[in-house]
Order: C-alpha cells, then structure tokens, then sequence
C-alpha cells in the first residue's frame, strides 16, 4: 500500500534547515498495524504528514496505492485523500461550531454524497464508536475519550482504507487511552491499514511491527511477537 | 455544502457575540450612511429629468461686463427667444419666463400672498412636460389675463381641481381667467411655479424689442442632433444684427467702440439638466445644488463603507487563529483552497445582507432627520429608479467582496499541518495596524474639515458686517399701508419696545431690492473709463442710525424736507473706486432714464458728496464689498424697527395689531434681519450639519473597530499578562502596556491627516473672500479629541484584562 524509497524531508527556516528525515526507506502492506516510535523531534509527524498526503518530502520517492505521489500539486493531494486516508490527531481537531453528527458528516460532503447516503454513513461510524446518543452534542460538551472517538468516527466514516494516527492518546488518561486503542485494533481487524505514532510502549504493544526513528533515521523494526486483542 | 457554511456562518456569529455585533451593526451603519447619501445623490442627479425633451433644452444665460462691473446673468433679453426661434432652425420652440415678484391672490373671502407666481409663453406646455389636467395646454395662455394653475392651489382655492373658467383676482385689481390646470411640478424642478400667467398681459415689456436689458429667463427646445456649442458659435451674430443698432442708438457707440473701452456681451447655452448642479447664475430661480457637494458626499459614502470593511476584515483576521484551525481540518479532510474561499466569501456576504436589512431599518429611521438635515425631500423610493437599486445592490455586493476578500485569500491559503500546529500571526498583525491607521486618518480628515467649515462659519457670523443684524425686525409690503405708512412709523416708535425705525425697500442681506446704476466723477467721459457700477439704495435719514451702520466723514442727510435732494452718502468701495483724496465736496455724475427704461444720454444728473459710510457687507462674504451709494429719497418697500426689548414677542403683537388697524385686509409679513443673513449661508450651514452626523458615525465605526482589535489583543495576551501580574505588574502598568500600540498607531495616524485635512481645507475657504484661517487650535482640539476617544475606547479593554485574576487567564490556555 505504500512504499518510501530514500525518503528526505528538510525544512529550511531564514537561518536554520533541519533535517526531519534522512534516507527513510518504508513498506506498509494493506491491513498492517504499525506503530512508530521515537524521541520528541525525531521525525515521526513529518513523516505521518507526508504517507497522509498532507505534505510532498524534498526527496525520494513515494508511492500510494501504486501511484507515484512524491509531487503533487496541492490539489491532487486532496483529490487522492478524500475517502482514502483518515486522520486522527493528538488533540483532536474537531470543529467546534459543528456538532458530533456534521463532525463525522463532513469528509462525506467533500466526496459530493447525497444527504441520505451522508446519513446513513455517519450514523453507522457513530453506532460503531458508540457515539449515536452524542450526535447532537458539540465537541465541547464531550470527555476527551468521546471528542477522540468522535474523530475515529469521522476517519472511519468515508471507508478511508489507512487511518493515520498521530499520538491519539497523546491527551487522554490511561483509561480513555485503551478504549481508543481497542477501537483502532477492531478496526484493523476489519481490514483497516493503521499508522500510528505513539510514545507509549503500551499502545505499541497493539501493533503489528513498531518502527524506531532516531534523527530522521529508520533505527529498527520490530515485528511483535504475538500482540493483544 | 452551502448549508454546512450557512451553519458555521451562524454559529460562529452566535459564539462570538461581541464580535458578531461589532461587525453587523458597523457594518451596518456604514451602509446606512452610504444609503442616505445615495438617495441624496440620486435626488440631487434627477432634477428635471422628467421632462420628456430635457436633452433637447438649453437656457440662454448672458455674461455682460459693462463699465467695471461683470454679470453672470440667468437671464437675457426679451427679444431673445423669438429672434432665435424665428432666424435659427435648429430652434424649434422656446419659452420665456418673467417673475414680477409675489402676488396677493384673492378668490371670495381668500386672499394670500403667492411667490410662486410667473409670467410664461403659452409654449410652456410643448416645451416643458407638465401635463395638464384640465384645460387645453394649446391654446391655455395666449390671451392676456389668463392663467394656469397647479392642482394643490387649485385645491387650494376652490376646493376642487376642475375650475377652468373660474376667475381669481390678483393684487386686488386685475381679474384673471383659469383656463388650465396642471399636475404639481416635482420638487426635483429647478423651477416650481404655481401659477402661471400669459405673457400677453405683460406684452408691453414682452415685445418692447430692447436687447439690452436682461429680464427674461429664455429656454430654447433644439431639433433633434442640434451641436449646443456649435449653435452658440452661429447666433453671436445677432449682436450684430440687432444689438449693435441698440447700442448706437442709446449710447453713441459701435460694437467696436463698446469692447475696445473693454466692455463685452457674452451668451452660453446651458443645458436644462446641467442648471441644477452646474448653475449659479445671479437670477437663478432657486438656489441651485452644488455639484461639489454631490462628490463630497459621495466620496464620503466611500470612505465610511471602506472604514466599515476595514473593520469588518480586521475582526476577521484578528480570529484567524482560532477559524484557522477549523481550516486545517477542512483541507485534511479533503477540502480544496477554491471551497474555503467560497466559504469565506459565502460569509461575509450573508453577514453583509444581514446588516443590510438593519442598514434598511436605520435608513427608514433617520431619513426624516436627514431630510431635514439637507433641506431636501429624501424618500426611500427605492423603485422609482433601476439605477438606485443596482447601485444599491452592486454596493451590498462590492461591500461582501471587499470585507470578505483579505480572510478568504489569507485563511484559505494556509498550510494544513502549520495551522493545526497552531501557527502565530505575526503578518496580519502588521496589517491590521495599516488598516488602523488609515481609518483613524481618514476619521481625523474629516473631523479637521467639520472644525474648519465650522470655524468659518463662526467667522461669518462674528465678522465685523458693517451693520448690526441683531434686535432687528422688518415689515414686509410696507407700501400696503399706503398713505399709513408713516403714521404707522411714528405711531409704534412711541412704544418704548421700538428704539428707531426706517423705511427702504433696500436691506444688506439677499432677498430684497437691487438696482443697479452708472456714474463717473464729474467731468470725465462715461464711454472712455472711470466709470463704476454702483449699488443706488434711496433711503431716509433713519437708515444709517436704524441698521446700526457708522459714518466715518462727513454727515448723515438732514432731516428737512428738500434739503439733501442732490446728495450721496457713497461706501468706502465707491470713494476707493473712484480714487477720491477728499471725497466730502466731490460731485459724481450719472445718466437719467427715459420712460420706456432705456438710457437718456442728453439729461445727466449729479450728486454731491456729503459723507462716507463704512463699509458694510450687502452680499454673501464669499464676495467682495461693491460699489454702493445711499441717496435721499423714498422706498416704500420695508418698515425697518430697531427693538429695544427682550420680549420680542410682545414687540410683534404690537406690531400686528397696529398693521391690521391701518391696513385692513392686508397680509402682515415680517422677518428677522439675522435670520435673513443666516439664511444666506444655509447652505454652508446645511453641510456642516451633514458633514458633522457622518463624522460622528465615521468616529463611532472607527472606534467600534478598534473596541475589537483591542478586545482581541487583550484576550490574545490573557496569558502574558497573567503571568506578568504573578510576576507582580500593577494594574496601571499592563493597562499601557496593551494600550501603548494603539496610541502609537493613532499618533502616526495624526500625522498623515494633519497635512492632507490642512490642505483639502485650504481649497475649499478659497471660495470666501471674507475667511478664518485654519490655525494650532484646529489641530489641537482634533489631536486631543481623537487620542481621549482612542483611549477610552482601549483602555476598557485593557483595564478588564488587567483586573482579571491571573489564576483563571493561567488556567485558559
Ligand atoms: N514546519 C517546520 N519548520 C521547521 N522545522 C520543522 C517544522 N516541522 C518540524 N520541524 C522540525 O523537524 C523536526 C521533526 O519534527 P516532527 O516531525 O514534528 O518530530 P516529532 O513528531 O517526532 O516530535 C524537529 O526538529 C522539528 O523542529
Ligand atoms: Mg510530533
């Protein structure tokens, strides 16, 4: 599903250039849970932005779905994200003028559904994260746990074949933190491609394989041995 | 997708409530104001355009200088018009128009004094569209003694509109018959009569054949492609067909002789609807609109919906931050720049429709107090004209477009990863203070402009006038007291309420009598120079004392019967003018007249010169003082009373009722020598008003945008001030720390407008010739005026951040 060949990533600022990742070479097969680990400032959300699409690496190559996407207008980008790439992010980055139920609706509006078809769609993500009895709820009126259920929801919501997570239990307490890190590992169970970004070794332990970044580098991958349900 | 915008659109406007309200109701005002000043202008633009053929119409106005004086007249001569109508066949019709004045009108018991009252051709009705309800327009006015009239005098008079062949009786003795009726002439007219009577019954003047003197107002109806200036370039030979032998004839000179002693006779052709804006003739029929007024206040329209916008983007990208992240979701979701733009634009233009509707409410509000405001009639016919709704439209959209466009183009264009990492604004902060500065500029413009019209306004009514305007009433138709007139003089001056009184038709303010003759000093040759063209006011020997004026040599005239017959009192102007060293003794010399009006060269008569009268100011003080002398001798036109009382309601009664004793039956009409000088400065009066309503919303739609920015940049540092009160900040020092900026932006703001607003007002006192300076003080009271308003609009905020307790403004982020 996805291959980074020599993947580079270096932002230039008036004085500095850093140098987010170097020579990342990585393969994600359709239906894998993979975690990637590392230091603060390693790297990993610059690398999540660029598999997500939402960023072009300075160099390399990278490949989506079999399409060379290394450079793409911004457009195209979006064009090839709707409905396939769902986002969940640390802090959960749900409107706050929208309610639960438009939250979950919006990536549907983008892909130009009918309000039945929307309707259907977000309320089966809703039932699936058991968030139904919230639809009309704004995000503010939730727990943490819910406002990030409600942004699983919302990644699931189009069918989106990856879902990338970056730190999703990043601002939960431990128990909010495992309901969320079930959800992801029934819906990788159902077929779902994950990545996701974690400093928790606990949350790794739900991957497939965990990958070490150190500097921009690729340090070690592991395979875990046998992983819980 | 539209109605996902629609609700962000409300929930956000209904989350942030101040902010909402802030941009709504600015924005609001800012098109109400550029709504009224619409209906102005269009009021302003659509005088006598209802005209069927007003392209094809064109008013003969006469430029003469004669002997030292110049005059641009409204009128020309009678024969004018037919001449043109009859040698020309680019003319197809003309009419004439010629006042006498007012008329006391009188049917059964109902006897009123009419000024709107004219002489006109029958062809009135072809060349003019003034339909004509009853009666036959062909054929209403060529018989002597008929007239039309309007439908409300009609109604008026007879309580009915069909009343041709009833009978009205004017001035009490000449009977005229109604042979039509008409439809009230619209108030966006530059002329509204409301009787009109045959030329015939003045056919003595109207057919006289004198081509040099100019009383008749004279339109000309064009054929169809006719070249106005062409055609005025083709008809100055008539000054040699037919006024050259006039000018022989009463003064012994070619036309040759005539210009070479520098005298000249100049006609233009202005277009019927060009008088209204264009025009400012002496013998206009009303005073005109100004078409500088027009682009003032459009221009003002302008800025105040700019100032509005600016506020509007202001807020917009004040919040940025926070709508920012709703964008970076938007465009990780999927969404492409072209639909966070038609979000944006989406918003601001329902924001701005809403503030249309209460900009339409405002509008219906105040437009009565505007009416009056401007002295015209302004109605919200919103209908009547398609240009007025899509200039109303295009401004509604223009506006959306405009306050919408910076957020649309800035939000959109961000980075998704940056803004949901949360990225710092310190661009648009720069902006922002752009915008500050150049609302409070243009708001310091305008307040600097209202002190200087008012600073010369203030001029106007303290400059030193030559004469004292104050405690004086005049009695008007003074004649209609006929043999009572000085009895009735004398017999109110016994009252102590009345100090002294005169009689003149002759006053120094504009409505009342001039009249116009030549002299030279004695012994010099009138045809080759030192003539002048001098005021002649008859008055009696109260005048001088009675208006308060001051002789500064010589005498006043004596108050024997006879003596003083062959004297002048001339103005300093005249004494200047002519160059006398020691006027008192000096004899000036003019021409008599003959019965038909026209000059008798033979008879001169002579005038020798007893005193100097200071000079006094009988004109608008945009104008020079002119040559003036006083003459013994009566003009029954005024009762002039000086009051020596407070109570000056008393003083009237009084004279009332000693006026309905001596002249039963006879209209009592009197004024106040202020107010009529006033009256001469209403226009000047009329924009300050105007200038100073749309100052104070300029200063309010500025102030309510920096009442945002600053509430926003107090929220923005809720968290630095927090921790600079932990770190023990006084109240007092993180209140100027917040307000500083502003001030800083306000002062720089102070700089740019101090030298434009200086010279635009500059231009504009350039059209006095009586004028204040703008001095310190002007800059002063505005410097000050806007700093205090500034500040207190800043520092409420200021003040409500720092007295938050730290604890809570730590805890928010
Ligand atoms: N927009 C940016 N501009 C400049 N430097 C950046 C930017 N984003 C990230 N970096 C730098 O790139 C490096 C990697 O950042 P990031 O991928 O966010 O690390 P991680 O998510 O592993 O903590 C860091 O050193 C960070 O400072
Ligand atoms: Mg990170």
């Amino acid at each position: 599903m996805i291959q980074a060949k020599n993947l580079k990533k270096v932002y230039s600022t008036e004085e500095v250039e850093t140098t987010a990742l170097n020579n990342v070479n990585i393969e994600i097969k359709e239906g894998e849970f993979v975690a990637i680990m590392g230091p603060s400032g390693c790297g990993k959300s610059t690398l999540l932005n660029i598999m997500g699409l939402l960023d072009n690496p300075s160099d390399g190559e990278y490949h989506f779905l079999g399409h060379d996407v290394s450079n793409r207008t911004e457009r195209e980008r979006a064009q090839l994200r709707k409905g396939n790439i769902g986002f969940i992010f640390q802090s959960f980055n749900l409107i706050d003028e929208l309610t639960v139920f438009e939250n979950v609706e919006l990536p549907l509006l983008y892909l130009g559904m009918s309000a039945d078809e929307r309707k259907e769609k977000a309320e089966a993500a809703l039932e699936r994260m058991s968030m139904m009895h919230r639809r009309n709820h704004f995000p503010q009126q939730l727990s943490g746990g819910q406002q990030q259920r409600v942004a699983i929801a919302r990644a699931v919501v189009a069918n989106a074949k990856l879902i990338l997570a970056d730190e999703p239990t990043g601002n939960l307490d431990s128990d909010h933190g495992n309901e969320v890190m079930k959800v992801l590992a029934e819906l990788n169970e159902q077929g779902t491609t994950i990545v996701m970004v974690t400093h928790s070794p606990h949350d790794a332990d739900f991957a497939m394989r965990v990958i070490h970044l150190f500097d921009g580098h690729v340090v070690t991958e592991n395979m875990q041995e046998g992983f819980h349900v | 997708m539209f109605r996902n915008y629609l609700k962000i659109t409300f929930r956000n406007l209904w989350n942030n409530k101040s902010y909402s309200f802030i941009n709504i109701v600015g924005l609001a005002f800012g098109l109400a104001s550029c709504i009224i000043i619409l209906l102005y202008v269009n009021n302003e633009l659509s005088y006598d355009k209802h005209h069927k053929k007003a392209n094809r119409i064109a008013r003969v106005a006469s430029f003469i200088d004669f002997s030292g004086s110049y005059l641009e007249l409204a009128t020309t001569s009678a024969p004018m018009g037919p001449t043109l109508r009859n040698d020309y066949t680019e003319v197809e019709d003309m009419v004439r128009f010629r006042p006498r004045g007012e008329f006391l009108v009188r049917s059964g018991d109902v006897n009123i004094k009419e000024s709107d009252i004219i002489f006109s051709d029958p062809s009135v009705f072809n060349v003019f569209t003034i339909p004509v309800i009853h009666g036959n327009a062909e054929t209403a006015l060529l018989e002597p003694y008929t007239l039309a009239l309007s439908r409300s005098k009609a109604l008026k008079y007879f309580g009915t509109e069909n009343v041709v062949g009833k009978t009205l009786l004017l001035d009490d003795d000449q009977t005229f018959k109604i042979t039509a009726v008409y439809e009230d002439m619209p108030e966006t007219s530059h002329f509204n009569f409301e009787f009109l009577l045959s030329m015939e019954t003045n056919a003595d003047e109207a057919n006289n054949g004198v081509w040099i003197s100019n009383n008749f107002r004279t339109y000309l109806l064009l054929k169809e492609g006719t070249d106005l200036k062409a055609f005025e370039e083709n008809f100055k030979s008539i000054k040699k067909t037919y006024i050259e032998p006039q000018l022989i004839q009463f003064t012994g000179n070619t036309l040759e002789d005539f210009q070479e002693a520098g005298n000249s006779i100049e006609y233009e052709l202005q277009p019927l609807t060009d008088i209204h804006l264009h025009s400012d003739l002496v013998a206009e029929f009303e005073p005109n609109g100004n078409i500088k007024y027009v682009f003032l206040f459009s221009g003002l329209a302008g800025f105040i919906l700019i100032l509005a916008c600016i506020n509007f983007m202001n807020l917009s990208t004040a919040r940025s931050v926070k709508r920012a992240k709703e964008v970076g979701i938007r465009k990780t979701l999927g969404s492409v720049r072209k639909q966070l733009v038609t979000q944006f634009f989406t918003e601001s233009i329902l924001l701005c429709l809403f503030s249309f509707l209460i900009a339409l409410l405002i509008v219906e509000l105040t437009l009565p107090f505007f009416s009056n405001l401007s002295g015209t009639n302004l109605v919200s016919n919103y209908f009547s004209n398609t240009n007025l709704i899509l200039s109303i439209a295009g401004i509604v959209l223009v506006t959306g477009l405009l306050s919408g466009s910076y957020p649309a183009v800035m939000l959109s264009g961000f980075q998704p990863i940056k803004v949901l990492k949360g990225v710092l604004d310190k661009g648009t902060s720069r902006f922002r203070s752009l915008l500050v500065v150049f609302q409070f500029s243009v708001s310091l413009v305008v307040i600097i402009g209202l002190l200087v019209i008012n600073k010369q306004l203030n001029f106007i009514q303290n400059q030193s006038l030559g004469f004292q305007k104050e405690q004086t009433v005049i009695i008007h138709d003074a004649y209609t007291l006929d043999t009572n007139l000085n009895v009735y003089k004398e017999e109110l001056l016994k009252e102590p309420e009345f100090k002294s009184a005169t009689i003149s038709s002759y006053l120094p303010v504009s409505g009342f009598s001039m009249n116009d003759q030549t002299f030279w000093p004695k012994g010099d040759d009138p045809v080759q120079g030192n003539t002048s063209s001098t005021q002649v006011w008859r008055v009696d020997t109260d005048y001088i004392p009675t208006l308060g004026m001051e002789i500064i040599e010589g005498r006043n005239f004596s108050e024997d019967r006879g003596a003083d017959d062959n004297t002048v009192i001339l103005n300093e102007a005249l004494a200047n003018r002519f160059g006398f060293e020691e006027p008192l003794g000096e004899v000036i010399t003019t021409f008599t007249q003959k019965p038909d009006g026209s000059f008798d060269t033979e008879n001169l008569r002579e005038f020798t010169v007893i005193g100097i009268v200071k000079n006094f100011h009988f004109r608008s003080l945009r104008e020079n003082i002119a040559p003036l002398g006083l003459f013994k001798g009566t003009s029954r036109g005024n009762v002039i009373f000086k009051i020596d009382s407070q109570d000056a309601g008393a003083a009237l009664s009084k004279l009332e009722n000693s006026w309905k004793e001596m002249a039963p039956g006879q209209p009592f009409s009197y004024s106040f020598l202020d107010e009529r000088f006033d009256r001469m400065y209403r226009t000047e009066n009329r924009v300050s008003n105007l200038v100073f309503a749309f100052s104070v919303l300029i200063i309010i739609i500025a102030c309510l945008g920096l009442f945002g920015l600053s509430a926003y940049s107090a929220e923005q540092r809720t968290k630095e001030i927090g921790i600079r009160k932990v770190l023990g900040a006084s109240v007092s020092g993180i209140v100027s720390l917040v307000s500083k900026d502003f001030l800083k932006l306000i002062l720089i703001s102070f700089l740019i407008a101090a030298p434009v607003g200086y010279f635009i007002m500059q231009q504009w006192l350039k059209e006095f010739t009586y004028k204040t300076n703008i001095g310190f003080d002007v800059f002063l009271i505005s410097g000050i005026g806007i700093v205090v308003i500034a500040s207190i609009t800043v520092s409420w905020q200021s003040i409500k951040a720092a007295l938050t307790n730290p604890v809570k403004s730590l805890k928010s982020e």
